[in-house]
This record gives C-alpha cells, structure tokens and sequence, in this order.
C-alpha cells in the first residue's frame, strides 16, 4: 500500500520527504535503536505544482511552485533535493518568502521598505526620477520590477524553483509524479538534507545553536555602517544635485524657486505645500475669529442657548438610562 | 423643591391607571405597607381579625406609599409615555436628579438596586399569612401557674417535648422568685421586615417578632443577678414547649429551635423555621421556599426597670469578692442587654416615625444594610456589632440633630444618596470612642448632639432609654467601621469614575482578601487562666474576654505599625436544639480567633521598636516589663539614649508577624507561636531567593539592598557615558530596566549573567543635531556607528567591557538595529540604545507616504517603535515613582510576575502590562484599601484579575503621585495635582468605547490598559496578547484564588501544597508539550538559591564568563525562533526564567493550534 492516502490535493502534487531526525545525529546508531530510529523518521509533506501567472501560462511556465517548504530551504538543499529523483532538470534560481515573525506584524501581502517610505526621495527607482535617468537606471529597473513581481508572486511559506527552461521544469514535475505514484515510494522518499550541512558558516543546529555566540564584531560592523553610509551619501549627493537643478530652474511665469542651505531634499522644500487636512484647519481658524462676537446679546440668544442646555441634559439622561438599561440586562445589579 | 414633589405626585396619580395595569409594583407596595401599618399600629390587635388585613390602615397612609413608591418608577414610565416629546416634566427629573444624587447615572443605578434588593411580593404575602397563624397560636397559649426552680425544669422533663430551659451561664442552682408565663403583653413585629427595609439576602433572613412580658411577672429588683433573665429563660421554654404542641394543630408545620439574639448569651430567642410535612394537610402553611425564618424575641416591657440603675458604668450582677471594701467592676453588657430587651418595639415606632418624616428614609436605610453587609457588618457580637439597625437609628439621630450644638446634619428632604452619604460622613468624620459621642433622644423633646469627651468605647447614647446603640461594638471594630467609612466616602467624592460597583455591588468581607495580614489562633489553645468571677460579669463570655485583652496587647505592641487591628471570632454560633440548654461546646472546639491587621506601609517593616527615653525612669520600666527580655537601651545618631525593641531581618517574615509572635508567646501562651495559623508568610517565601542574601539589608522584604547595589553601578556608568569624548553630547539617558524600578522577577545579583534580565536597558538621547540623516535606516547605521564609538572609548579607556549585539525582533522591518551592552565591573550588565529626535518623525513619514495597503502595518511598526523607545521611558517614570509610594508594590508586582511565569503567560505580557495591571490594587484599590502586604497584594491582585471583564470593562489607572505626605515640602509647581481630570477619563473611556466597536469581541486587543502615559489603552496590549491567553488569564486567576478561599475558609490553613499547585502549570491544556532539558544548571547562574541549597555551600562567581552571550538561557532563543516561525498558526508559550524550575535545568514549550488552521488542513 502507497503511504500516501492522497497523492493529489487542489491541484497539488503531495511529495513526502523525509527530514533528518534529531537524534539520528547526536546518537551512534546502536543496532537495538536501529529499528526504532527508522520507525520514528519524520516525514515532511511539500505540495507542488506548476507555477502560472497572469502573463505566463500553465503550458509556458518554467518555474515550480511549493507549499510547505521546509523551513530552512535554499538554494543548496532544494537543488539536492530535487537531483535525488530528477537528474536532468537544472535550476536556475530558488525563491522562497518564509514566515519568520517574532512580533506578528509584517504584512506579507505587501512589500514595505522603510527607506523608500521615510524618505521617497531614496526610494531605490522612484517614479519621478524616472524619465530623468531613464539612460542611467534602465536596466537596473527592469531587475528590480521584474524581482518585486517575483516577491509579490510568491505569498508566504511558499517557494518558486525556476527551471532553466520549460523542458527542465515539465521533466521535474514529471518525476514527481511518477515517484509518489510508484509503489515502493516508502522505501525512496526524498530526504532532505538541513541547511548547516552544506553551508558551513551557519552553524549546527540543536542547542549549539541556541548558544551561540551573539556578538557583533566590531570590525565588520564598522566596515558595513561605513559602506551604508557612503551609500546613503551618494544618495544625498544626488538628491542635493537635484534641489541645485531646480534653483536654476526657472518656470513659465519667469520664478526660480527659493533655496535656503538648509534645506537638503526637494521634498522638504515642496512639503511645505498645504495638505488637505492642513486646510481643513486653517478652515477651523476662520471659524474661531467668527466666534468673537458676542452670543448673549439678544434675547432669542439667551432662549436658544438655554433649550441647547436642556435638550443636552436630557439628551445626556437619556443616554444614562439605555446605559443603566444595558448593566441591568447584564446583572450588574445584582449584589450578590 | 416642594412644589416640584407636588407635581410629580399628581403626575403619578392621573396615570394611576396604567400604571397598576402594567406593572405588579404596587400591589407589593399595597403589601408591604400593610405589613408595615399592621407592625406600627401593634400587630396583636389587628391580628386578631385577620379578614381586615388587606383593606387595612387609613386610607390617607395607603395613598403615600403608593406615590412614593410610584415615584420611584417615574422616569421609565415617563419615557414609555412619552418618549419623543420634550416635557417640562423630563427636564426637572433630570434636573433634580442631577442636584440631589451625585450624577444621573448613580441616580439610575440605585433606583435600579433598590428594585433588585426588595423582598418577593408572593414571599412577603406568604410569610406575612404566617405570621398571622402564630400570633393566633401565640394568643391561644394559656397563663400557666407559678412554678419554683425545680417544679419548671421538672415541668419539661416530664413532658413530652423534652424542652430545656435556655438559662445562660451560670445555671441558677437555687432561686426563689416564682417563674411563670402569662399572656405577653404585646407581639409586635420588629427589625428590617418591620420597618420594611428588608433586602433580599443571599442566605435568607429572619422576621424579628417581639413577645413583651407582661409586668405582672416581674418585681422590682429583678435586673440584678440575672433575675429577669431566668425568668425570660423560662417564659421561652414554655413559649416553644406550647408552639411545639399548637403548631401542628393549626397546620403551620414548622421546626422550633433556640438562638441568640446577635449572640449575645443573654438573649436567647426562639427560631421558627418552616418544614414540608410528609404527609401536607391541604391547609398547611409553608413559607420554606422564602428561605425566611421567623425569630420569636422576648422582651420586657419599657420602663419595666429603673433605667438609671442600668448605665453602662453601673454594676448589676453581684458576686463574692475576696475583699469586700473592693467596689465591684460595671457590667456594661448585662446592662445593656437587658435594657435593649425593653426598647425593641420602642426604637421600632421611632424609626417608622422617622421613615414617614423623610421620603428617602427607606431606600437609604436599605443602602446602608447592603453597604454593611458587603463590608461584613452586622450587629452581631462577631461581626462588628453594628448593623441595620444601628444604622437606621444614627440615620435617624441624625435627622434630628448629630451638630456639636445639635444642628441637623440630615435633612427630610434629602435623597436617599444624601442620607446615605451623610451617614457615612458623619461616620468618617465623627470620632464617637474617644473624642466625644453622639447623645440622642427620640421621646418628648427630640434632640441628637454630638457631645465632647468620650467614653474611651464607642458611643451613640439614648438619654431616654439610656442605652449606647453601640454596645456590641469593641473599640477594633469601631476602628474598622470608621476606615471602611472613610473609604466609601472618597468613593462617594469622587466626580471622574462611577464608584457605584466597589461601593455597593462588590463584596470585600473575606478575611483573606480583606486584610493585609490574617493570624489565626485556635481558641482552645488558650486556657481560660485569668478569665475569673469578676472577668466574667464584665465580658459575659470567655471570647468577649479574649478578644480584648488580645486586643490590648497587640495595640501596644504593633502601635504606629498597624493602623487597624481587627479581633473577631471565627465562629458563628447556629441555633440549637430545645433539648439542650446552650450550644454544645463542640461547635466552639475549632473555633478561631481572627486577629486581622491593616498596616502601615511605611512603618510594619522597620526593624526598631522605640520606647521611651532612658531618662524616662516610670515609662521605662513599663517598656521593659512589657517587652520582656527583648527591650534594651539603644543610642541613636541624635545622641538620645532609648528603649528599644531590635528585630532580626528575616527575608521569608515580614517584622509584624515576627512581633506578634513573641509578644503572644509572652503574654498569652508560652507555646503560642507554634500554634499561629500564618499564611501571609507562605506568600513570601514563594519571592525568588538570592544567592546572595539580603542580611545587611534593614528591610528585606519591601526593599532588599541589590536593586540599590544595582542602582549605584547604574549611575556610575551614566556618569563615565557622559563624560566621553564624542562628537556629539550625550544629553540623557533613561533606564526602562524593571530591575532599575524594583520590579524585576529576580533580585540583580552580580555576575548572574544567565538570567533573561541580566542586561538593563537603558534609551540614550544625544544633544539635537541637524546632521542625522533623513531616511530611516541610514539613521539606524548612523546610531551604530556611535555605539560603534562608545564601544571602543569604553573599552579602551575604561574598565568596563562591552560589545554590540543585533537586534531584529524589537522592531520590524528595522533589522539594522544595533545595541550596545556594557558590562560593569561590579557584576552587572546594561544595554544601551540610542533614540534621535529625527526617529518619530521619520516613521510618521513613512506612515503618510505609505499605500494604503501597507498604512495599518507601518502605523503598527510605528506603535511598535513608540512602545520600546518613548512609552517604556515614560512608564518607568511613573512606575519608579509609584514604588516609592508604595513599598509593597515591588515585591508584589514580583511575586505576580513569578506566578504568571509558572502558568508560562509571562511569556506573553511585556513586564509594562504586568506592571500596570498590579498596580491597580494599588493607585485604585476599591472595595480594599492599598495593600501593606506581600500576601494581600498578591491576593487581591488575583481577585481582581478574576473579576475584571476585561471585554466590556477599561482599566483606567490614574498613576498620580499623592500629596498629603509631604505636603510640606516642595514648591507650588509640585503641588499642582496630576490627578485624572474628568476630561481626560471620558477621552480613555471613550477610546474604549471605540475600540470596542471596531472590535466586539476582542479579537484583536484584549486589555485596554490606559493611563496619563498611555490614554490610547493599547500600547502594552495589542499584538503580543491573544484572546486564549487573555481568557486563561482569567480562568487561572479565578481558579487560584477560589482554591485558596475554600482552603482559608475550611480551617485557616492555606498548605504549601495547594500554594505549590497554584504554581503549577496545567499542561493537559495544551494540544502538545515540548519539554526541554539543558545540560547545565541555570538556578545559581541567574543569581537564584536553590529551595534545597544552604547558601554557604553554594559557589557563586565572581567573574564573568569569556563571551556571556553564550552563557545565556539557550530555551528562550529556541522559543523565539519557534515563535518567529510558527506564531501565525499556533499559540506558543514557555517559562521565561528556567533557573526558577526545579532542578534549573528543565523547561517546557506549550503550543495551542490556531483552530481555523486545524480545521482548514482536515478539510
């Protein structure tokens, strides 16, 4: 009997893999737990199927698409993985958007970058730039579009292996299928092989893990922040080049704008523009000098005024007795 | 305002109609006043034609009750009416109500209770048909002839029923006077059924029926020895002997047994309670569902004996001295009860009087019963002494006077809000024990005035009947009844919450959760040596006697330490068979003496007892006879040689009990202290023990020295910061540690780098500057490369060795966060990281600049960023004042902590929640006052937590400072109250208001925990909560402490194995359990002492390891991967501190499967 009770789920193929257990490591296999061991291999199970998307259809799609995906996938593994039962079919590249959430706050559904939002002005292509350096940026854009389609493609726990052509990627889906329907399945189940082992700068897992050292070197440390910092320098070079482009600029009614040195983007200069809630304010202002004239002159003032303190009396007392209402149908009045 | 009344009246009659035909309120009404009018006019002659009762009482008395009461349905019945039309009529309610309660809403909710406490119309009818059967059965008793002593008891023995005649101790051996009974002279019905202020109680009541003896019975002289009393003895044997035969003839099946009247042992009376009959005849009278019981109390007849001769300082029982020229001591209680035997249907009339006079009399009076019995007030000797009764009677002293020159202090128009709180003020305020009393008269010439110079008891005095109201009150029961009054006054004061619920609705009479420290002593551990003749007739009973002289003591030895000592019995005597001629001694034999002590924050703790001067020869001597062995003569830092008491600091007792101890084990018991039922101890071992102990500390308990030690090394390291070279200043630094506010789990303890609150966080502020950079994750760089800087000056140039850690949970998004961690040479650990004034606004940038899409998760990055980097500041601000204030907020706030960590929800709550969440017990401790204890705090904590719906209610924590100490110091800008204004509390409240209407059932946000820092109400709640937890919260915190109640209630001890349960996790609960072993042992390395370790032999270092980031707990950074990976499908949950298991090396991780996620894989 196939180990497997479904082989297909909504369009998913369902390939079991079998994860390296936890004391299979630690443990010398004694010929007693040898049995045990085997019986308590844990079995992982990755739902696969084609990747569509909009502009690609299902018959020109050359990419994979996982469910399930062991958590510490990459490149490496994946690629192990996949050479286990399908030779022929290289990848080409391995994109995988894990959960990782200690604060239960990121939104997967959309990208966020912090950098572009605090400051448009840095945004890595920003829309406004970009007829300006068309010539300069073009390429580097294209990328950078084509990755975000990429990211937005891919919701989380989920992974994309893209093939390096159409043939690869139907010949893998191929020899899965044929592995989970063959009968003797049980005894080749794809194993996985964890991350640390082939990439020896992370370390092993288990508690050697957990107590690894947490310091940041200096060194390298400072190396980076230097790096970044250049990086954000140029940026500010260039978004000053652009505020000195505008002081010579002139418009159509013959005004240059005013530059002060402080100033250091466009945007804090343009910002300064109202918003609409900015007026909405200025509105409120209006109001209030309105409100200087006096409101106890006349005697129909006086009148309306004290029916306005009325009705706001018993409006507030009626609001107390459907809240009084409330309590009661919830017992609170009850003393013991 | 009387012509206002008149209007409404008219308005109730013209709508008459609708009224009776909508609702059943004024049948009972018509009920009730029928009751009433029968017990005002004298039941005896009504009774007597029984068919007149319904149509009963002038017709002029009917119609007022029927407005009154109609006035009262007023406002709903208006808005049935007439519900869209504005009438002149609605305003002025609203208006009245406005002016004569505190709001509209408090107006609301008491006419609401007042609705909820009346009695069942079809429960008074049916009682009220009983009580007719047996005053029928009563008037059929025949006058039986005189007998001698022996003829009466030989009388009963013969007879079937087996009565015993009820005498009091002593039994009289020999007595020459005649007993005899005759046809009492009235039946009258008396107490709260008669005055028809009845509420409805939980365990029934009892109707008050008064037999007055006739006069003929008795002879002048009968008030000594005990005289009137036998013959009363007799009167009730005969009484029940005769209702035992009767009842059943005239089908009113009911159960006769004897009972003390508020248990006093003079007074007994006779307990009628209704029984279903096997076989019920169809004209049986059953009233056992009513859960009423009727009490038949005796009386004699006023004036019956000169009342002068019965003053409180008069002695009425003669008895043998040694010496005779010796005058003997006053019998205040034989007097007193014998008068109040004459005075019940007396003070009935009188207070009926006074309820006709003032409208609002009824309600209030019922007010203030549910007020004293949700305090644990009644007039019985053991609770207090002062009930509804005594209430209604100072109400109505005071409606005629109560002023030092006897002006009124109530008036009859008032609401009954205002009687009730003029009550209570007049209670708060009024000193009636030692200042001065209250003498009032309700006859002829009607008067109250509050009179100087007390009697050293507590004292309200009928000049007529020449009773003290008082009389069952001891001076530690007066005590707590003025402190519970001053407390419902502030309640009453305060304009910015609703106080309606603590004030009213919640109970707080359980000894456990009522007082900062309980002692409990067996009774029979005390022998009665010293309780002798003349003991007796002053004391009456061996525990009057104890309790006393306990009481005593005890206020000499705590003084200024306590500020209320509260001594009760625990028992409370049940009637008993007719059989039998007092209680059997049985029921005394577990009975315990209650010592309850509320402290004085400030004071319990200090180690030094100070006596008088040496120079002070008198006052010496008695010090040192009085303390015994432990008074010495001590110089102080002034030059002042004293007597003093010195107290050895233990870490596990608080100083208080350790007093009692010996003081007890000097003056009462030898063995006593081995005897002291003590649970508030318990509480306190259960704090996390140092390795390094406190034994210098002079307070261990409230503060122990390492958060000090802690404090020092802190302020150094800020000062070596501030003093650095770099480019730009540092202008402040604020510590957001818990250690560095006293509220830490663990005590700090050097080099104890293992512990998850090793490193103390700090926020740094540089001077302003407009060189940071302008984009968010640049800025971060720029902030590393400060740390960057500091980094190398102090390790370099200083002693200190630090390094730089990653930080990518703190904040998402931001994983370019860098802190720095210091490492002092003293043995303690910092983090620091910086905060720039260009932070906020760069996120609030983002938040504008964001998508719609992305606004909700970047304004929560931002709530996020302010939580760590702003509120935590702000929070410790507050809190580290607080815990000065308060000194046993920081142990109980730990002791909390530690509680929640051992049912692994610690875990889920930032130390902030926590903190806020204990401190409610505190800045708004209602129904309780501010705990002074470990235990108390710890324990009303729980029964809050257990209580607080948090879905429907806030929690709005005013964290203001309190002012009346040190009001001496300090300048006018300090004086301005930072107290909650109206305005600020209805911005929270309706923040609140809306967060639950986004959110109902409070998926997303849980608790809403708002203060001044805080009004939003979710910065410490949203995100890291979830409804299980929050629920299990709750459900744990009801379970903990409705098991201790059970196992206090049973006998007073709470084991340290329930204790030991209660911090126990239930792992069952859970859907899988990871349990964890680490190779190395984790208690000793966070600065723990192992329960089983002797600290002498335990090894602490005294260097810190090569890298200690190594050497931390390695199962919290397993969890947080887990909970990084895996939180969106499951609740996980773990214990925080594995050095407090037990071995220090196991820990466990619970998951809960997000239901919708389970359920969608299956399908």
């Amino acid at each position: 009997m196939s180990i497997l009770p479904i082989q297909q789920l909504k369009g998913f193929y369902v390939l079991p893999i079998t994860l390296p257990s936890p004391t299979s490591t630690t443990t010398t296999s004694s010929p007693s737990k040898k049995h045990s061991s085997k019986d308590s291999q844990v079995i992982h199970y990755m739902f696969i199927k084609k990747h569509v998307t909009k502009n690609e259809q299902e018959s020109h799609s050359r990419s994979l698409f996982l469910v399930n995906v062991p958590v510490d996938a990459n490149f490496n593994n994946i690629k192990k993985l996949f050479s286990q039962f399908s030779t022929g079919a290289i990848i080409e590249s391995f994109k995988f958007n894990p959960y990782y959430d200690y604060n239960k706050l990121v939104n997967y559904n959309d990208e966020i970058d912090f950098t572009a939002l605090s400051n448009p002005e840095f945004k890595p292509e920003p829309q406004t730039q970009q007829q300006q350096h068309q010539g300069k940026k073009g390429k580097n854009q294209n990328q950078n579009q084509n990755q975000q389609q990429n990211r937005s493609h891919c919701p989380v726990g989920c992974a994309i292996v893209t093939f390096l052509d159409k043939q690869a990627c139907n010949l893998a889906l191929s020899n899965v299928k044929k592995l989970i329907g063959s009968s003797s399945l049980k005894k080749h189940i794809p194993s996985w092989t964890t991350a640390t082992e082939d990439n020896n700068s992370i370390p092993i897992s288990g508690l050697k893990k957990y107590t690894a050292s947490r310091k940041l070197d200096p060194k390298q440390l400072s190396l980076q922040v230097a790096q970044a910092m250049q990086e954000f320098t140029e940026r500010e070079h260039r978004a000053a080049e652009e505020v000195e482009e505008m002081r010579e600029l002139v418009d159509e009614d013959g005004f240059t704008l005013v530059v002060g040195s402080h100033r250091k983007t466009k945007n804090s200069i343009l910002g300064g523009l109202k918003k609409k809630s900015d007026l909405l304010a200025d509105a409120g202002k209006v109001k209030k000098m309105k409100k200087k004239e006096k409101q106890d002159f006349y005697r129909f003032q006086i009148r309306e005024r004290k029916k306005m303190e009325m009705s706001e009396l018993l409006k507030k007392f009626k609001e107390d007795q459907e809240r009084v209402k409330v309590m009661k149908e919830k017992r609170k009045f009850k003393p013991y | 305002m009387a012509k206002r009344k008149r209007q409404s009246v008219q308005h109730a009659d013209a709508s008459n109609v609708s009224i009776t035909s909508t609702s059943g309120e004024i049948d009972t009404s018509d009920l009730q006043s029928n009751i009433d009018d029968s017990s005002k006019v004298d039941i005896s002659e009504e009774l007597s034609e029984p068919h007149d009762v319904h149509e009963s009482g002038d017709e002029n008395d009917d119609d007022e009750d029927d407005d009154s009461d109609s006035e009262d349905e007023q406002p709903s019945f208006i808005k049935r009416q007439k519900k869209s039309q504005l009438s002149a009529q609605d305003v002025q309610i609203a208006r009245e109500t406005a002016e004569l309660f505190k709001s509209n809403i408090f107006k609301l909710e008491i006419d609401e209770l007042i609705k909820e406490l009346k009695l069942k119309e079809s429960h008074c009818k049916l009682i009220e048909n009983s009580l007719h059967r047996l005053h029928d059965i009563i008037q059929q008793i025949p006058k039986s002839k005189e007998f001698a002593l022996f003829e009466a008891e030989a009388l009963f023995s013969n007879s079937k029923n087996k009565v015993v005649i009820p005498f009091p101790d002593p039994k009289p051996t020999s007595f020459k006077s005649k007993l005899q009974y005759d046809i009492p002279e009235f039946v009258s019905l008396v107490g709260s059924f008669g005055l028809k202020t009845a509420i409805q109680q939980p365990k029934g009541m009892s109707v008050d029926m008064a037999l007055t003896m006739p006069k003929s019975l008795f002879q002048p002289k009968d008030y000594l020895n005990y005289r009137a009393i036998y013959k009363r003895a007799f009167y009730i044997a005969y009484l029940a002997d005769q209702l035992i035969q009767l009842s059943k003839k005239n089908h009113l099946p009911i159960k006769v047994s004897y009972d003390y009247l508020n248990g006093d042992r003079l007074c007994p009376t006779i307990l009628i309670e209704s029984v279903s009959p096997e076989h019920p005849h169809k004209d049986d009278l059953i009233f056992e569902k009513t859960k009423m019981s009727i009490r038949l109390i005796v009386g004699f007849e006023i004036g019956l004996f000169e009342s002068k001769k019965l003053l409180p300082d008069r002695n009425c029982i003669r008895v043998q001295t040694k010496n005779d020229s010796d005058p003997l001591p006053p019998t205040p209680l034989y007097n007193a009860s014998l008068l109040s035997s004459t005075a019940y249907k007396y003070y009935l009339e009188n207070l009926v009087t006074a309820r006709k006079s003032a409208e609002a009399f009824r309600d209030a009076a019922m007010l203030g019963k549910l007020w004293l019995k949700q305090k644990g007030f009644s007039s019985h000797f053991n609770e207090g002494g002062f009930g509804h009764f005594e209430f209604a009677t100072l109400m109505a002293a005071l409606l005629e006077g109560g002023g030092e020159n006897g002006n009124k202090i109530l008036l009859h128009g008032f609401s009954s809000y205002q009687l009730f709180k003029g009550t209570i003020k007049y209670l708060a305020t009024q000193d009636l024990c030692n200042d001065g009393y209250l003498s009032f008269s309700f006859s002829l010439d009607k008067f109250a005035a509050y009179k100087k110079n007390g009697f050293k008891v507590p004292t309200i005095f009928d000049k007529y009947t020449k009773i003290n109201i008082l009389w069952k009150m001891s001076a530690s029961s007066y005590e707590l009844l003025k402190k519970y009054a001053v407390e419902t006054l502030c309640l009453l004061n305060d304009v910015v919450q609703d106080r309606f619920k603590p004030i009213f609705i919640q109970k707080s009479d359980d000894n456990l959760l009522k007082y900062d420290s309980l002692v409990q002593i067996p009774l029979k551990s005390i022998d009665e040596e010293g309780f002798g003749a003349l003991e007796k007739i002053s004391f009456l009973s061996f525990e009057n006697f104890i309790c006393s002289k306990i009481y005593r003591i005890l206020s000499k030895a705590l003084d200024e330490r306590a500020t209320q000592i509260h001594i009760s019995i625990s028992k409370k005597d049940r009637p008993w068979s007719i059989n039998k001629r007092k209680p059997s001694s049985s029921d005394s034999h577990d009975a315990l003496i209650n010592i309850g002590l509320f402290l004085d924050s400030s004071r319990c703790e200090k180690k030094v007892t100070k006596g008088p001067l040496h120079s002070e020869k008198e006052a010496g001597e008695k010090f040192a006879s009085f303390w015994g062995t432990k008074a010495q003569l001590r110089k102080y830092k002034d030059g002042n040689i004293q007597y003093s008491c010195l107290w050895q600091s233990i870490s596990t007792e608080s100083t208080v009990i350790t007093i009692i101890k010996y003081i007890l084990t000097l003056h009462l018991h030898k063995d006593i202290s081995e005897k002291l039922i003590i649970n508030s101890n318990k509480f306190i071992k259960l704090l996390p023990q140092p390795v390094i102990s406190s034994k210098d500390s002079t307070q261990p308990i409230i503060l122990p020295f390492h958060f000090q030690d802690l404090k020092n090394s802190y302020n150094e390291l800020c000062k070596t910061l501030y003093d650095l070279n770099l480019p730009l200043v540092i202008k402040s630094i604020f510590p957001t540690s818990p250690a560095l506010r006293n509220t830490s789990l663990l005590l700090p303890v050097p080099f104890s780098s293992s512990s998850e609150e090793f490193f103390n966080e700090s926020i740094m502020q540089f001077e302003t500057s407009a060189k940071w950079p302008d984009e968010l994750i640049a800025l971060e760089q720029t902030k590393t490369a400060f740390l960057l800087k500091i980094d190398q000056l102090l390790n370099k140039e200083t002693a200190y060795k630090c390094f730089l850690q990653n930080d990518e949970l703190t904040i998402p998004y931001n994983d370019k966060i860098v802190v720095l961690k210091v490492l002092t040479p003293e043995g303690y650990g910092f983090s620091f990281r910086i905060l720039t004034e260009r932070d906020e606004v760069l996120y609030l940038r983002a938040i504008e600049n964001a998508t719609d899409k992305q606004k909700k998760t970047v304004t929560d990055v931002y709530l996020r960023f302010n939580q760590k980097y702003m509120g935590s500041t702000k929070h410790h601000r507050a809190v580290a004042t607080l815990v000065n204030h308060y000194p046993f907020y920081s142990p109980v706030v730990r002791l909390f902590k530690r509680w929640l960590d051992s049912q692994l929800l610690l875990c889920h709550f930032p130390d902030e929640l926590v903190e806020l969440i204990a401190l409610k017990v505190f800045v708004d401790p209602a129904p309780f006052s501010a705990p002074s204890s470990v235990a108390s705090g710890f324990l009303r904590l729980l029964h809050f937590l257990s209580t607080w719906n948090w879905k429907e209610e806030p929690l709005i924590l005013d964290l203001a400072k309190e002012f009346d100490d040190d009001s001496d110091k300090g300048n006018y800008i300090d004086k301005i109250s930072d107290r909650l204004t109206v305005q600020s509390y209805q911005v929270m409240y309706n923040n609140f208001n809306k967060l639950r209407q986004e959110d109902p059932s409070a998926i997303r946000i849980q608790y809403f925990v708002a203060s001044k820092e805080d009004p939003s109400g979710k910065l410490w709640t949203s995100h890291r909560i979830s409804l299980p937890i929050a629920s299990r919260l709750t459900a744990l915190s009801k379970a903990a402490i409705s098991l201790l109640l059970k196992h206090q209630q049973h006998n007073g001890v709470i084991s340290n194995k329930v204790l030991k349960l209660i911090f126990t996790p239930a792992l069952k609960d859970y859907d899988f359990v990871v349990r964890l072993n680490v190779p190395t042992d984790f208690s000793i390395a966070s600065g723990i002492l192992p329960d089983n370790k002797f600290k002498n032999l335990v090894q602490t270092s005294s260097e810190f390891s090569e890298d200690v980031t190594t050497t931390a707990d390695p199962t919290q950074r397993y969890f947080e991967e887990l909970v990084s990976r895996y939180n969106n499908v499951m609740v996980l949950s773990t214990n925080k501190f594995i050095g407090l298991s037990d071995t220090g090396k196991v820990n466990v991780i619970t998951g809960l499967f997000n239901p919708s996620v389970v359920n969608v894989g299956v399908g």
